[in-house]
């Protein structure tokens, strides 16, 4: 099992977390709605957006008869539909379950109250219980990034962006604008130059 | 409503005016010895609660290791019921905690190099001789089973000029900002005037609930904390974390003295009157002046003001208050965002308190000196995540794996201390930082109730 990736120089910073939860058909045909909704009401995105320590949040529907079989394998016969919840993020489980469950427990709530004995996001201690009982681990992991968090990302990205700004605009200037200009790019990226990579073992 | 008969003293109430402490290490030999000894602090009162109708010349708490339950006789089915950390114990969690390098266990002083304690004992007194008195009485009490691990720990509040705070080897006052609880009222005696709470919706302060620093409670978002069995042991008790932290004084002086020339180039109107290179720069680290006064009310002088109701929201960039300073990671207070709800869970009840003498400002020498970290909390995980990911590590305040400049573990870290676009103050970065706090010894503690003090006394602890 691999929870995240793990190179030469440590271990990666996204850890993988997969959930999956048993629906019976009108919960199935609800989360549905649901999921339409959010895909197209941005707020609960840029609430997950803003939990900076969330590369990725997926939920997905599986029928019953959609689960895929190997070669030769017969088709399993299933009592319920499943609802697949996929997501990277860095930092501990607990604490990520506990942000989810403390600042966005109304989507969380509305999408897994359909799903068979799920105990409501709060309090987490019930909510940590049903993760662990349906949780997944992963086979494998792999990240291009193992040594950036979200932060990092973010920060290399405008980092980048402010440096070929910054390239365009310096050039031939002379030395007393051209401090002026530095200095500007420093400030700008003043909270954007922490040292990064892979967690040390 | 709870009980402050039950609860042991030192955990809700700072004990500011007992400024003489020793701590005292203890080997069970004989569970027999190790109850008797508890049942006889207990029938003459010598363990102090939280509530007194007059106030002691002297205090006295205890608090027990996992080994020290197991000595003292406590079935296994309920010492299974405890944390892991607590069943792991500190030694075992050193690499995680950063106890790593000239801080791993294998350099801690004695006794936590070599022996296991069991029980921490913990005296205050108002007066030296009040605390000499009661050392002296309890090493009497000692039954023949239960022995005292040397060397004793003694320790001690300093302030300067004759002011009323206390400071901490590097030159701050210190033990200024812990949690207001809900529950424990100023009028109480319990509370003080700097305690804060967590940030609400509203950007104010509210209480933070009891179960976040006692077991039994509900605790932010209505949790109960996990308990250990049986419930009569648990409740009203907690955990406590204690490290012996060593400050490098001449290390950290040198180091501000060195950078602190590059640093005053960056302002280029000059330093504030009456303000050092190195003052500014120190106050720039810790995420306070020395004299205990906001960065983020009063950013250009300190002012001796302790009022200790400020934001972060209004200092996203960290000009005043640089994002990576000790005290803006320790408590982040509104930083990092929605409602202080991704913070909420990770508040500590500190009661740190000094040990060493004082190095005099332009002097140097080998005494050893620094602080006793003591911290209350309803599971270890709120410790443990502040210590892993708050100061030893800086991705939740944009510093990605840079740690706190004063009390984390890296080696040769760096932290930036962003620039003031109002005042022109450039950016300027730290690079190299040494490890000014080295760990010297600790390990997680159970600290029971009063109650839960006689049923371990009793040794009939059944776990269902």
């Amino acid at each position: 099992m691999a929870d995240r990736a793990r190179n030469k120089d440590g271990l990666g910073k996204a850890v993988t977390f997969n959930v999956i939860t048993p629906m019976n058909r009108f919960g199935t045909c609800v989360v549905r709605v649901l999921l339409w909704i959010f895909d197209r009401w941005k707020r609960t995105q840029n609430t997950a957006k803003a939990l900076a320590f969330l590369p990725f949040v997926h939920w997905v529907v599986i029928k019953r008869d959609r689960f895929p079989q190997l070669e030769g394998q017969p088709a399993e016969k299933l009592n319920y539909d499943y609802l697949f919840f996929l997501s990277t993020f860095n930092g501990p489980w607990e604490t990520y379950i506990e942000a989810f469950a403390d600042v966005l427990y109304v989507p969380l709530d509305l999408v897994w109250f359909w799903s068979i004995r799920y105990p409501m996001a709060r309090p987490v201690a019930p909510l940590k219980r049903y993760i662990k009982r349906n949780q997944v681990e992963s086979d494998h992991s792999y990240s291009a990034y193992p040594g950036a968090s979200v932060r990092d990302v973010r920060a290399g990205l405008e980092v980048r962006r402010e440096l070929e700004l910054f390239e365009k605009n310096s050039r031939d200037l002379p030395p007393d604008k051209f401090a002026t200009e530095f200095n500007r790019l420093l400030m700008s990226v003043q909270n954007k130059l922490g040292s990064f990579g892979p967690i040390p073992e | 409503m709870f009980d402050f008969s039950n609860i042991q003293g030192n955990i809700l109430r700072g004990y500011a005016s007992f400024p003489h402490a020793r701590f005292l290490y203890l080997a069970v030999h004989d569970a027999g010895d190790g109850r008797s000894l508890l049942k006889a602090l207990l029938d003459s009162g010598s363990v102090t609660p939280a509530q007194w109708s007059e106030k002691p010349d002297a205090a006295l708490n205890l608090a027990l290791t996992f080994a020290g339950l197991r000595a003292l006789g406590l079935p296994e089915e309920s010492l299974a019921t405890f944390p892991a950390e607590f069943r792991e114990g500190m030694k075992v969690r050193a690499k995680a905690l950063g106890d790593v390098g000239k801080s791993s266990p294998q350099w801690w002083d004695e006794p936590w190099k070599t022996s296991r304690v069991d029980i921490l004992v913990m005296i205050y007194g108002r007066t030296e001789g009040a605390l000499e008195e009661r050392c002296r009485t309890f090493r009497q009490s000692l039954p023949a089973g239960v022995t005292e691990l040397g060397p004793d720990q003694p320790a001690g509040f300093f302030s300067k000029d004759n002011e009323k705070a206390r400071r901490e080897h590097f030159g701050f006052v210190d033990g200024l900002s812990n949690p207001a609880v809900e529950g424990v009222s100023r009028d109480g005696g319990a509370g003080r005037s700097q305690e804060i709470g967590n940030p609400d919706e509203r950007g104010r302060f509210r209480k933070i609930p009891l179960g976040e620093f006692i077991l039994g409670y509900p605790g932010e978002g209505g949790d109960l904390a996990p308990m250990p069995l049986p419930n009569l042991l648990s409740h009203n008790s907690t955990y406590l974390v204690f490290r012996k932290l060593e400050q490098n004084v001449p290390l950290f002086r040198d180091y501000i003295a060195e950078q602190a020339r590059s640093f005053a180039r960056t302002i280029p109107g000059g330093l504030p009157n009456g303000v050092t290179a190195e003052d500014f720069l120190a106050a720039k680290m810790m995420g306070r002046w020395q004299d205990g006064s906001s960065l983020i009310e009063h950013p250009d002088r300190p002012t001796k003001a302790l009022d200790n109701g400020f934001a972060y929201a209004d200092d996203p960039a960290g000009a005043r208050c640089p994002l990576g300073a000790h005290v803006r990671r320790t408590n982040p207070r509104d930083a990092l965002g929605f409602g202080g709800k991704t913070m909420s869970r990770h508040r500590l009840i500190r009661r740190g308190i000094t040990y060493g003498k004082p190095l005099p400002p332009d002097e140097r020498d080998d005494e050893r000196r620094g602080i006793l970290f003591i911290a209350f909390n309803s599971g270890f995980d709120q410790f443990e995540f502040v210590q892993q990911l708050w100061v030893n590590f800086g991705d939740d305040f944009e510093q990605s794996n840079d740690g706190d400049p004063i009390a984390g573990s890296s080696q040769g870290g760096q932290m930036v201390i962003p620039g003031d676009e109002t005042t022109g103050r450039r950016p300027f970065i730290c690079f190299n930082i040494p490890r000014f706090v080295e760990t010297k010894g600790g390990d997680y503690f159970f600290v029971p109730s009063l109650a839960a003090l006689r049923l371990l006394a009793s040794g009939r602890v059944r776990a269902s």
